[in-house]
């Protein structure tokens, strides 16, 4: 599939931004005591931003933007029509949640509108996945990897930034370093996931051919001419030029700066540094940073790898006996 | 709803909506079209359901008519070249009309009071011949042509000197009842609506359908068997054919007997004027000569076709005077028995012997068993009564693929011979006669013969192209030089039946046989696609003499776009597109009649011109007025008609003569058809008619026309045939045997002059069918070039030479040279690689693409879609600019003749150019960039810029 | 329930692509068009089609068949592309059907196109938003038309007539009758969206030679000599042979 950035952008940034607003809850509801302010404050702040940083990419997919709104109609049938009721929802939520932290209102009332926004960001993590992972004519997308990797890259990334924050408010608290290692875990999970899942995608098994698209039953099929061979909208939404070499390099450069930099850093702040210096703080942010770009790549790299049905058409299924011909 | 609203097809006209026929002109179907046209533009182009030709439906380009009307590249003002630019650089300034026909008018007059010849005036596909012709003629220049020559001259003219038609969209197969159909040598070719219409009949009813390609592409899809054949041996895989049908007596005896010459004795005695000649029975024991055959009951030479013989068709036989006969049959049965075996053909067609001898049984029999009987009583030429209407259901059509070669002539000989031996000549399930055929064979028509028939200020006495019958109607003068710019019915070439459009350039350019001043171009791009050896052509037109002039002065283009060849115009008269002018599609010229139907039709202006642009036929008039021509003008040089509309409802070819440019509504009243006085409300009355008119033959007159007297007295009632006379096919070529004759030297009258012209024609005339290697290929070092190289055109833009459409483009923008894998491996090139393609001439870099449906010795590309960079102001990156070819660089227009002499790459007989013998080598190509390489031609300043995008129609709230 | 829909002969499509043209002409000016064409004239032209006739070679040499390929809108009976859209934009008409877009309602986020196995729904930057064949159903409904033109352009364009509209549900119907008759297939079945366009495979006819038949003269008299050709012939008494 071509790698759309605006849905790359999408798809990172408000899962992310999710995972951050839910340690902030979280951490807000267990551990009140151990979150300044500033913190809570910025967090939310944060999450937010990332949502709408997220949405007003994602207005650039639209070929009718101004229309967007209509795509709340149809949450009976279309993830995706649920995918942008539970964003709104969960911006929402997690603005009430701000609005009624900086009014000081009880704080009860701000626990149960926290645990709102998680049901509606869980809510959206399924159904943000789910867009992807129901299109069964993309097998590298339908398969539960896809939730799970969104969900756990989301939450992590999520986790990062909410470290670094903690850091950031240098507000010392005990249970820093055991968030430094549940994110160490929680790194370590995606890291296994996403490792999985391209295990998976690499093997992934259709017998589907050129033979099964065009109801011609023979070994020699080849493509001598698209109808029109100019690139257009079928040829270039479905399909991204690339060869296997660089497909490795990418899936290794992604689990690289993904994962195992990021990792290296929690590890380095827990065993070397004084976690309360700016130094931790400053790695901590680099390290989240790191994290965000590594899922950039990797969200990029999961729109490359989708290899839908309809390429069986036009020569461009990479799985199938079709003699690849002229790609522009 | 208001009555008065409703077109009388039944369409509703919603408001700012109207309808009008007409007929398209996308490429040489003509087929029927329906326009929709909303608040004064065009809505949408359909078939027209009720037309003969296409019955309502319609090709790729027919549906994209309307972007003639969007295409940039239009030329909206008469352009003169800028004094001191090039040729080729296509730099003009705007004139008027007024002041481009004083220029033309000017040099025209001179040239016609000193010299007419030195105006060469040829056209392309041009649909108006019997107006351009007639201008040529009245101008009084041999020099007219179209591009015939170019095409596919030898499927017509060497079925028209068998048997008096041929296919083209001249005659066709009984799709309707026809059971076994070979389609031999047509890619995308004439008739393309008809013949799809017809092959999809023939698929439900259950007819075999076999294809003789060295290509499997369009109709071969869909073919039940596909014969992967060399280029340029269809005539030997044809004779091997012949040869099985002998063999085993699958012939049509009655046929060959009724309806053919094959059962004539011929004289076999040599070295006198009557060798080779039919044996005939002298005038002094009958009113007139008469052929001659052996009536086996009496054992005696009898009137052929008299009552109670039974014609011989084998055998030796004497006269009283000892003279050696054989009936013509015999003479082909000897040709063919040894000589044209399926396992002698299988060699060098490349087709197994076992399929050949199987296809010709196949053929054979289901010619034989399957007999189609129709209770249509007829009555021949001899007045004898027939019963019921019969047929054998086997169908041949056949194009360029045998016509493009330089043995093109005598292999659609080859078929003609075939098409006679089976019997399915204009017989219910075989081929069919579209009217005005069958004519004679050859038709009556000669060209001038004489240079003194060439006078200033004077029409010439006869047509500048005819079917010259004997050396007498060579257009040679008495040194026996050819007296047309292109060579047309010389020595070298006779049969030149559509003139030799590919040479002119070339002749002009060398002063070969002699300089001419002014070349008019209509319809035809003879700088780019329209030519062989088109890097060359383009230097030619571009070079100087000693005194710096060019050496073709003047050039004058009519075009409607800026296509290549307006480049290299010095004048440039801006023509209209189809859809803005009046137009006839006559039964003087290329009708559109269907097998039954005697039709023609016209087009209306759908739409207004352009900017100043002006139909070209409307510019022909006022230049025959401007130049009094006689039959435009009247004696006293005052012209006799305004406007085309009006010259075609009054002009008549003799006055009185009660026919025209349009057959139907004639008589003052509008009452008559076929015949009759001019009707000044003829287009009104075509317009009610939906654009066309067509007259229904009774059943009786339908079949076995060349021998149907009823159909014979019908058509020369109707003025389609001068004399009523039976049409005998020619299985032997009397003709032919008359021009060897010649050069034998024992014909008196006009002989060869030189022993190269002498030896050509004895050669090459010989009256019974025969295969040779193409002249090309005998001349090529085959270890060297060892593939055949051809061109196929594709369907959606088969014919369809100008604008350079948006939407067709965007269906093919690159042509890749197609190559048989294994081909490939062995010269290691690879899917996709950029290959040198070189012949002897020159040489090109294209793309390869491997293909499994192409013989393994071939490689073929899509014709015409390598464009000029900037040409048809396409962007100059373009695909058609920068990685689409044209072949054409490659294909010599010349070949070796005698003492270092040059000769037309040409059949030796019709004149045909030969660009399907082009043999090539392959090699990687390393090097990168374009080549050949051309300046890109800037666009001209009054044009349209592209536009960034293309939209229409019915448009959305605030983008409308 | 009725269910309009293409069925496609392929024993008689040439690759002509006069369904694919006329189906730009009719559209582009038709109720569901433009079918936009960005840069006509340049390097790159990129347009909309409703309909892309794609060529296949099966085979090799010398036993190649060309296959050619018309591919529209499928009007599938479980359309995915109908389920997906988060607008209803996409829908399809209960009464024949016809998938069609809503073009008010559509908001361009081309997810449709991505549940669609075919690849035939074509995205119009210009507009921003989807389009795809109609079976014209501004044509087929149209009372302004003349009856017989009341058909998809395509299917009135065909030069071959390998193409027949009709309800494929409705057993009176050519579409219906050619589906059972000539064991008329669904493109990618695998995909399970219930496609309501049909191919129709090609046929091969055959001539049966029994060669012991050439001896039968049904028609075609040989004079008995031939066999003896090619030197000799029906001798006359009074003449001397060769």
């Amino acid at each position: 599939m071509h790698p759309e950035m605006s849905l790359v952008i999408l798809t990172v940034f408000s899962t992310a931004g999710q995972g951050i607003f839910i340690f902030l809850v979280v951490m807000n509801s267990i551990v009140p005591e151990s979150l300044s302010g500033s913190y809570i404050i910025t967090a939310a702040l944060a999450s937010i931003l990332f949502q709408f940083i997220g949405m007003g990419a994602s207005f650039f997919h639209l070929g009718n933007p101004m229309k967007g709104w209509k795509a709340i109609m149809m949450w009976r049938n279309s993830w995706l029509s649920r995918e942008v009721i539970s964003l709104s929802a969960f911006v929402g939520a997690a603005s009430l949640y701000l609005i009624i932290y900086i009014t000081e209102m009880n704080k009860s009332i701000l626990d149960i509108v926290g645990y709102a926004g998680i049901i509606m960001s869980i809510g959206f993590l399924i159904a943000s996945s789910m867009v992807y992972a129901s299109i069964g004519y993309i097998k590298e997308w339908a398969n539960a990897f896809t939730p799970a990797t969104f969900i756990s890259l989301g939450l992590t990334c999520g986790a990062a930034f909410a470290l670094a924050g903690f850091y950031l408010s240098c507000h010392h608290s005990e249970i820093y370093p055991k968030i430094n290692l549940l994110l160490i875990a929680m790194t370590i999970f995606s890291f296994i996931l996403k490792a999985m899942a391209y295990r998976f995608n690499a093997n992934v098994y259709t017998s589907l051919s050129v033979s099964n698209a065009i109801g011609i039953n023979d070994k020699h099929i080849k493509l001598m001419d698209r109808g029109t061979p100019y690139a257009h909208y079928n040829t270039k939404e479905y399909f991204h030029p690339i060869t296997e070499d660089q497909s490795s390099i990418q899936k290794n450069l992604i689990m690289i700066v993904t994962f195992l930099i990021p990792l290296l850093i929690w590890m380095l702040i827990g065993l070397l540094l004084n976690i309360n210096s700016h130094g931790a703080a400053f790695l901590a942010i680099s390290g989240a940073c790191v994290m965000l770009l590594g899922l950039l790549m990797e969200r990029r790299f999961f729109f490359i790898q989708g290899n839908h049905f309809q390429n069986l058409y036009y020569g461009n299924y990479k799985k199938s006996s079709i003699d690849n011909p002229l790609v522009r | 709803m208001p009555e008065a609203k409703r077109h009388k097809d039944g369409h509703m006209l919603s408001d700012g909506e109207d309808i009008k026929y007409t007929t398209c002109y996308m490429c040489a179907c003509r087929c029927g079209v329906k326009v929709t046209i909303k608040d004064g533009n065009i809505r949408y182009i359909q078939g027209n359901p009720d037309h003969p030709t296409n019955q309502g439906v319609i090709c790729a380009k027919g549906s994209s008519g309307i972007m003639k009307q969007f295409s940039p590249a239009r030329i909206t003002k008469p352009l003169l070249r800028k004094q001191n630019s090039e040729r080729g650089d296509a730099e003009f300034e705007e004139i008027s009309w007024k002041e481009a026909m004083d220029i033309l008018v000017k040099r025209l007059k001179k040239i016609r009071s000193e010299d007419p010849k030195k105006l060469a005036f040829f056209t392309g596909r041009d649909q108006m011949q019997a107006l351009t012709s007639y201008w040529a003629k009245q101008f009084g220049t041999p020099n007219f042509a179209a591009h015939g020559g170019f095409c596919s001259v030898n499927m017509a003219t060497g079925l028209i000197y068998s048997i008096g038609g041929t296919c083209w969209e001249f005659g066709g197969a009984d799709f309707d009842r026809t059971k076994y159909m070979l389609l031999m040598g047509v890619a995308e070719d004439h008739d393309s609506n008809p013949l799809k219409l017809g092959i999809s009949r023939m698929r439900d009813r259950g007819g075999k359908l076999v294809v003789v390609n060295p290509v499997r592409s369009g109709y071969g899809a869909i073919a039940d068997e596909w014969v992967p054949i060399r280029p340029g041996t269809d005539g030997l895989f044809l004779m091997a054919i012949i040869n099985v049908l002998l063999k085993h007596g699958l012939y049509d005896s009655d046929f060959l007997i009724n309806y053919t010459n094959a059962a004539y004795l011929i004289n076999i005695e040599e070295g006198n004027e009557e060798e080779g000649m039919p044996y005939l029975i002298p005038e002094w024991e009958m009113d007139e000569t008469q052929n001659t055959i052996w009536d086996q009951k009496s054992n005696s030479v009898k009137e052929a076709h008299s009552d109670g013989v039974k014609p011989a068709l084998v055998g030796t036989y004497k006269d009283k005077e000892l003279n050696k006969l054989k009936p013509a049959m015999q003479l082909l049965i000897e040709r063919v028995m040894e000589e044209y075996t399926p396992e002698k053909a299988s060699v060098i067609c490349g087709i197994p012997a076992d399929q050949i001898e199987r296809i010709a049984i196949e053929i054979g029999m289901t010619a034989r068993n399957e007999t189609i009987s129709l209770p249509i009583p007829w009555t021949d030429a001899w007045g004898r009564e027939h019963k019921t209407t019969t047929g054998n259901p086997v169908s041949i059509h056949a194009m360029r693929g045998l016509a493009a070669h330089s043995n093109g002539f005598q292999t659609v000989r080859s078929l003609g011979v075939l098409m006679m031996l089976l019997g399915i000549v204009d017989r219910p399930g075989g081929f069919r006669y579209k009217p005005p055929f069958p004519r004679p064979v050859p038709p009556c028509p000669k060209p001038i013969n004489s240079p003194d028939q060439i006078k200033p200020n004077t029409p010439l006495p006869a047509p500048e192209l005819g079917f010259p019958s004997m050396p007498e109607h060579l257009m040679v003068d008495e040194e026996g030089n050819p007296l047309r710019i292109d060579k047309a019915f010389s020595w070298e070439f006779p049969f030149t039946a559509h003139g030799m459009l590919q040479n002119v350039i070339t002749n002009a350019y060398k002063g070969d046989p002699y300089f001419i001043d002014t070349l008019i171009l209509f319809m035809a791009n003879m700088s780019w696609n329209s030519t062989m050896n088109t890097s060359g052509v383009m230097e030619m037109l571009k070079e100087r003499d000693k005194n710096g002039l060019y050496r073709i002065p003047f050039i004058v283009v009519s075009d409607a776009f800026f296509s290549e060849q307006v480049a290299f115009a010095d004048l440039v008269l801006p023509d209209t597109t189809y859809l803005e002018r009046y137009d006839v599609i006559s039964l003087l010229d290329r009708p559109i009649c269907d097998y039954d139907k005697p039709a023609d039709a016209i087009r209306q202006p759908i739409i207004e011109p352009k900017g100043e642009c002006r139909p070209f036929q409307q510019t022909l008039l006022d230049l025959a007025n401007a130049l009094s021509l006689q039959g435009f003008c009247g004696d006293d040089g005052v012209p006799l008609y305004r406007t085309y509309e009006e010259f075609i409802t009054q002009w008549e070819p003799t006055p009185g003569a009660g026919i025209g440019f349009l057959s139907g509504w004639r008589g003052k009243d509008g009452m008559s058809h076929m015949v009759g006085e001019p009707n000044p409300d003829q287009w009104e009355a075509y317009k009610k008619n939906k654009s066309f008119f067509e007259f229904e033959l009774e059943d009786s007159i339908k079949y076995n026309r060349t021998i149907n007297q009823g159909y014979l007295n019908w058509a020369q009632a109707n003025r389609l045939k001068r004399l009523n006379e039976p049409v005998i096919m020619q299985f032997y070529s009397e003709v032919m045997q008359r021009f060897r004759l010649a050069a034998k030297g024992l014909r008196k009258g006009r002989q060869p002059d030189t022993e190269a012209r002498r030896q050509r024609i004895l050669k090459y005339f010989d009256p019974l069918p025969f295969w040779y290697e193409p002249i090309e290929h005998a001349q090529t070092d085959k270890q060297k070039y060892p593939l055949h190289a051809i061109t196929q055109r594709p369907m959606p833009m088969y014919h369809s030479w100008d604008s350079q459409n948006a939407w067709l483009r965007q269906i093919i923008g690159q042509n890749f040279l197609y190559i048989n894998p294994d081909t490939a491996a062995a010269l290691g090139v690879n899917d996709l690689d950029w290959i040198w393609v070189e012949s002897k001439l020159n040489k090109i870099r294209v793309q390869a693409k491997f293909s499994q449906a192409l013989q393994p010795d071939t490689v073929w590309t899509w014709n015409g879609i390598g464009k000029m960079a900037g040409a048809w102001n396409l962007d100059p990156e373009a695909d058609e600019a920068k990685k689409a070819f044209l072949l054409n660089h490659c294909i010599t227009e010349e070949l070796d003749y005698v003492d270092g002499k040059k000769i037309s790459n040409s059949d030796p007989i019709s004149g045909q150019a030969a660009w399907f013998d082009l043999r090539v080598r392959i090699t990687k190509a390393n090097e990168e960039g374009h080549w050949p390489e051309f300046k890109p031609l800037n666009p001209l300043p009054h044009m349209e810029p592209r536009p960034e995008v293309l939209r229409y129609g019915f448009i959305r709230g605030e983008k409308s | 329930m009725s269910q309009y829909a293409l069925v496609i002969d392929l024993d008689k499509c040439v690759g002509c692509h006069a369904c694919a043209v006329n189906c730009k002409a009719w559209n582009t000016g038709g109720q569901y068009g433009p079918l936009t064409d960005k840069a006509p004239y340049g390097a790159r032209p990129e347009g909309v089609w409703f309909n892309r006739v794609q060529t296949y070679e099966v085979g090799k040499f010398p036993n190649t068949e060309v296959v050619y390929l018309p591919k529209s809108c499928m009007h599938c009976k479980d359309a995915p592309c109908v389920k997906v859209c988060p607008t209803s934009a996409s829908y399809k008409r209960r009464e024949d059907g016809i998938v069609l877009i809503n073009y008010d309602d559509c908001i361009g986020c081309k997810y449709c196109s991505w549940a669609c196995p075919y690849g035939v729904r074509e995205f119009d930057t210009y507009d921003g938003v989807m389009k795809k064949c109609t079976l014209c159903v501004d044509r087929i409904y149209n009372d302004n038309l003349p009856a017989d033109e009341r058909k998809p352009a395509c299917v009135l364009a065909c030069p071959t007539k390998a193409r027949i509209f009709g309800d494929i549900d409705d057993p009176s119907t050519d579409a219906f009758k050619l589906i059972r008759e000539r064991m008329g297939y669904k493109l990618l079945p695998e995909a399970a969206t219930e496609p309501s366009n049909y191919y129709l495979p090609k046929r091969k006819y055959k001539i049966q030679l029994n060669m012991d038949d050439i001896l039968v003269r049904k028609h075609l008299k040989v004079e008995t000599e031939v066999k003896v050709l090619p030197f000799t012939g029906t001798i006359a008494e009074d003449i001397a042979s060769p």
